[in-house]
């Protein structure tokens, strides 16, 4: 973390694929062995992402592509949004588009739903059952309060959860045939963005400033041997109204 | 693009849930617009959506708005992003607010996202505490929105300097609701509208069944008994399932906890979870991430264990208890057995 800018600083952190974004590639293999067609996998990041696209070329994808510029650096979701777009138009046609829901970074979950409202493809999350039929998708889903049975125009957006399905890892023969597939590297030329495209200057929102939460308690540390921080953790509880209230019917 | 400051007026997303009741949390985040509105000196609004509207207009209008604009009609009854973008995205094109809020729902969520885009403006999301401060750089009022950064114990305040309206999202509990003392007159706008739901892109096949997403119901356990990966196995969450029963307690996880599938989403306590206050939370093996930490802040006391001395749980902890759980969860659960069977 970069105290100054308020910003991650990405190279000196060990990156990894986010765990949700396994499960959409999981989705997209399966769909593959199903109704064949090829799966692409995109990534957004600095050179070193290009390690975990190697990883899901292994693991079966077919090509690669990473989106990579030092213009890209310091977007928030709107200009990460505008960027895979980009990228979503150069590799039309296509007819799914999988993605992870949730991210252990950031985690505000906006990145698929702005690209759906980008590209204006419908997104559908929590799906049950799918099936893809000619140019059209089906699927028995949850949404909201409700469990609906829907159809939609291809292309489509998947929002793949953990729940999904359980992600299959690569074999020795997957990484070998990983280093003949296509990795491509795309900058923000090749996306069509201006020279005067500069992420972080153009995202609306930015850091003011970082500070450490301050929340101050009793902090009152209870020490001794386990069983007197067990007696003495039922006291407290006993002071507070829980264990003398709980009386067994 | 016009001039931030021509944009005036604070606006909640009256979200009505499960067509039954105006959602607590759009009526906490009018309590806090109302706040904002009189700072700012601007108008506070409440835009809504539903079937049979008028019915929770009451709700809305007890907690400060200025006005009501609200769609009346069976296309709002659930939340669909292909009828409700539209109509919203044209009022704020129309009457040009300077700040929407919205509850951190599925619905408030990707509805704020997709008008983002569309309006090509910052959203923030989760935000745990909003103020206006003058900035010497960007000029009076400017709103500071903050949230819990990249991890460890680090906040961020966030803003959104030059582009309206400037939105965001906010999770249920982090503001408390008050009904407005004032006899303010609150003005009713009935919106046009003509269905479109004939040319939607997504189309059900079939009636939809009611299907309740899971809760852990943990906003309102007056005790919570919390876990995280430092309860280190199936087994001891067991244990603590089986001392939270014994307490009259909820359990609720940490990201871990929910990772390793120990629990469930919906138990996970936090920023992007959910935001507690019970009397007492007892947490165990829990290391004390910002983002969990946040959540938390509300309770009554709370109690941690951790083997850890430095654990940043420590720092917000009533009482602090360094042990390993291992030994220390069999211990509490059989003495709590006692102490019930005493009673």
């Amino acid at each position: 973390m970069n105290y100054e800018t308020g910003r991650v600083r990405r190279q000196h952190v060990e990156l990894a694929t986010n765990p949700d974004d396994l499960h959409a590639l999981e989705a997209t293999l399966r769909l593959r062995e199903q109704y064949g067609g090829t799966v692409t996998a995109v990534t957004m990041g600095p050179p070193q992402a290009a390690a975990s696209l190697r990883e899901v070329l292994a693991t079966g994808a077919d090509r690669g592509v990473l989106l990579c510029d030092e213009r890209f650096a310091g977007a928030d979701t709107l200009l990460t949004s505008r960027v895979l777009c980009a990228a979503l138009k150069k590799l039309e046609p296509y007819d799914v588009v999988a993605a992870g829901c949730h991210s252990v970074d950031g985690n505000t979950g906006q990145v698929p739903v702005q690209v759906s409202q980008r590209a204006k493809i419908p997104l559908v999350k929590k799906v049950r059952e799918m099936k893809l039929t000619g140019d059209a998708f089906w699927a028995k889903r949850n949404f909201g309060h409700e469990f609906q049975e829907i159809t939609a125009p291809l292309p489509v957006m998947l929002g793949v959860d953990k729940y999904w399905n359980k992600p299959r890892i690569p074999t020795l023969a997957g990484i070998r045939r990983a280093y003949g597939k296509e990795l491509s590297t795309w900058d923000a030329e090749e996306l069509g963005f201006g020279l005067n495209f500069n992420c972080a200057r153009d995202s609306p929102t930015r850091v003011l400033r970082v500070f450490p939460l301050r929340h101050a308690r009793k902090n009152e540390v209870i020490s001794g041997t386990v069983d007197q921080q067990v007696a003495r953790v039922c006291e407290v509880l006993a002071a507070e109204n829980v264990l003398v209230k709980r009386v067994r019917e | 693009m016009s001039d931030a400051d021509d944009w005036s007026g604070v606006w909640v997303f009256g979200e009505v849930r499960d067509h039954e009741e105006a959602s607590t949390c759009a009526l906490e985040l009018l309590t806090k617009g109302r706040e904002l509105a009189d700072q700012l000196g601007q108008r506070l609004a409440c835009v809504t959506f539903g079937l049979d509207v008028e019915q929770y207009l009451p709700d809305f209008e007890a907690h400060g708005p200025d006005v009501v604009y609200y769609w009346s009609h069976a296309d709002f009854k659930h939340y669909n992003p292909e009828l409700f973008v539209p109509p919203f995205l044209k009022l704020v094109k129309e009457k040009q607010p300077n700040v929407v809020l919205f509850p951190a729902t599925e619905a408030g969520s990707d509805l704020a996202a997709r008008l983002a885009v569309e309006l090509e403006t910052g959203l923030t999301s989760h935000v745990t505490n909003l103020e206006l401060v003058n900035d010497e750089e960007v000029g009076p009022n400017l709103l500071v929105m903050d949230k819990p950064a990249f991890g460890g114990n680090t906040m961020a305040s966030i803003v959104c300097p030059h582009h309206r309206p400037v939105l965001v999202t906010v999770k249920p509990g982090v503001f408390s609701k008050k009904e407005s003392e004032s006899n303010r007159k609150v003005e009713r706008v009935a919106m046009p509208y003509e269905s479109e739901s004939d040319g939607l892109v997504v189309r059900q096949v079939a009636a939809p069944q009611r299907s309740d997403p899971p809760t852990a119901q943990l906003e309102d356990a007056p005790v919570i008994v919390g876990g995280g990966q430092g309860v280190g196995s199936e087994e001891r969450w067991a244990m603590l399932e089986k001392l939270a029963q014994l307490l009259g307690g909820k359990v609720g996880a940490s990201r871990n906890a929910v990772f390793k599938g120990w629990a469930r989403e919906e138990q996970l306590i936090g920023q992007t979870g959910v935001t507690v206050a019970p009397d007492v939370y007892l947490c165990l093996g829990i290391s004390g991430q910002v983002q969990h930490n946040v959540g938390v802040l509300k309770s009554g006391i709370i109690i941690a264990v951790n083997k850890d001395p430095k654990a940043l749980i420590f720092e917000v902890a009533d009482y602090c208890v360094v042990a390993k759980l291992e030994e220390f969860l069999p211990k509490l659960l059989e003495a709590v057995k006692d102490q019930t069977r005493l009673k």
